[in-house]
């Protein structure tokens, strides 16, 4: 039989390790692009399902998107794109870090972040380190982020548009407005 | 005893409760349909149940060669007679396109729309997808006392697809042409007499080779009474899918791109060696 002081005990140093989730702040319909450059054309696929959040209590960052919702405006390279990422074995694109700088709600206006954790896409996992903003906007956060991956990191085969291969580097762009959850 | 055994729990706690949260990951859609079951919205001559995403304007150039059978004087079609029809279509929403287009013989104008009802579901809780689609057409060939409702032709078809693996596809579609004005014709052994409305089965099939190379094939049977002289429309082909175009090259035995006049008009027998060279371009804009 547990004694009262115990659970109290208990209870307090639960309370002192669990992530405040007054601090967490969240979303399930942010933004991600993919752009992607072949000779004389750009094309970007794009994503509002972005979900993830950032607890500023222990500065642990997790974000993933659905492949699959990724639309380039063209039905047919939205298919090969799905194709190309083998989402039916790798649906999602990950990233799991922490913040390394302090975020400050009380200030006004974008305030620079950046994050180191792990990056996950066609089943590879690589660290980076990424540079973005965050910005207090009333009671939500807004993030924003860019970045380039290349895809022979994480093999993934450029597709071809006729004779010309995707190119290797794409430029990732997110930007997710997170509220208190 | 106890207190040890509270130490021990707590200490778990302590270890485990800083372990990075990972947002549970759920897929946005839990029951994604199956990709484009054909690789374009046609087979060779007639729909398939291929929709055109939103704001995605299709352009086609479908040519077919005469037949073949012209031997090396007529360059095996090449220099005889071809039909061409250059169409467009445009998605409105996910589900529905319409379309509008020009053939040569006949010198006909169509215009055309589909609707896809019913998806299929990777997880088979709908297992094939189904479609409708209705096309109106109007000739502008030069012929005297001859009003705009006489000029008329329809079809409208029901399209039942299914994609049975990564690789196979296959199609039935239960299609009614129907024409205003049909012309007797006499020939040699007699007047033929033609069907104003021809109903007929169209079954249509697709074998993925490669990521980018698939075989087709088209058979358009009539089932009602038909007109005579005519046959049934067949036909086989490659699709050749290089990212922005779908190539489709084909041998048929039909000149046409319009199912009333497929289903109505056509007098080629693919087994009598009826076949033409033919050829469809596909490239889809994004809009």
């Amino acid at each position: 039989m547990l004694s009262r002081s115990t659970l109290i005990l208990f209870a307090a140093l639960t309370v002192a390790v669990t992530p405040g989730s007054t601090q967490t702040y969240a979303t399930s319909g942010g933004t991600v692009q993919f752009t992607s450059r072949v000779p004389l054309h750009t094309f970007t696929g794009t994503s509002r399902n972005l979900t993830g959040e950032i607890n500023l209590g222990t500065n642990e960052v997790d974000f993933f998107v659905d492949l699959e919702t990724l639309r380039t405006g063209i039905g047919r390279r939205d298919r090969d794109m799905r194709e190309t990422l083998e989402t039916d074995e790798h649906p999602f694109a990950e990233f799991t870090g922490r913040l390394l700088t302090s975020f400050d709600p009380s200030l006004r206006g974008r305030q620079q972040a950046r994050v180191q954790g792990t990056f996950s896409i066609h089943g590879v996992n690589r660290l980076l380190t990424v540079t973005g903003t965050l910005e207090q906007t009333g009671s939500q956060i807004r993030l924003v982020a860019d970045w380039e991956i290349r895809l022979d990191h994480y093999n993934i085969e450029p597709p071809r548009l006729l004779m010309v291969r995707v190119d290797q580097v794409q430029a990732v762009h997110i930007d997710a407005l997170l509220s208190r959850r | 005893m106890a207190v040890s055994r509270i130490a021990c729990f707590i200490l778990v706690a302590l270890i485990a409760v800083p372990a990075l949260a990972q947002v549970q990951r759920v897929r946005a859609d839990q029951n994604p349909v199956v990709d484009d079951i054909f690789s374009a919205p046609s087979i060779i001559t007639t729909q398939s149940v291929t929709s055109l995403p939103a704001s995605n304007l299709n352009v086609t150039i479908h040519h077919a060669f005469a037949p073949l059978n012209a031997g090396t004087e007529g360059l095996f079609g090449l220099d005889g007679p071809a039909n061409i029809r250059i169409g467009l279509d445009y998605g409105l929403t996910d589900w529905l396109s319409v379309g509008v287009g020009r053939s040569r013989f006949d010198r006909l104008y169509d215009v055309r729309t589909k609707a896809t009802l019913l998806w299929q579901r990777q997880n088979n809780s709908i297992p094939v997808q189904l479609a409708i689609t209705g096309s109106a057409a109007a000739t502008t060939v030069q012929l005297t006392d001859m009003e705009i409702v006489d000029r008329m032709s329809y079809s409208a078809a029901l399209l039942i697809a299914r994609k049975f693996s990564d690789r196979i596809s296959a199609q039935i579609a239960p299609m009614v042409g129907h024409a205003n004005t049909v012309f007797e014709q006499r020939t040699q052994s007699g007047i033929l007499t033609p069907e104003n409305t021809v109903l007929a089965v169209g079954l249509g099939a697709e074998i993925q080779l490669t990521q980018w190379a698939s075989l087709l094939a088209e058979y358009v049977p009539i089932v009602s009474d038909r007109s005579d002289g005519t046959s049934n429309a067949m036909s086989v082909g490659v699709a050749l899918d290089t990212g922005g175009h779908v190539f489709q090259l084909f041998l048929s035995a039909s000149p046409y791109a319009v199912e009333q006049q497929t289903l109505g008009k056509n007098t080629e027998d693919f087994f009598d060696g009826d076949m033409r060279l033919g050829f469809t371009v596909n490239r889809v804009f994004g809009f």
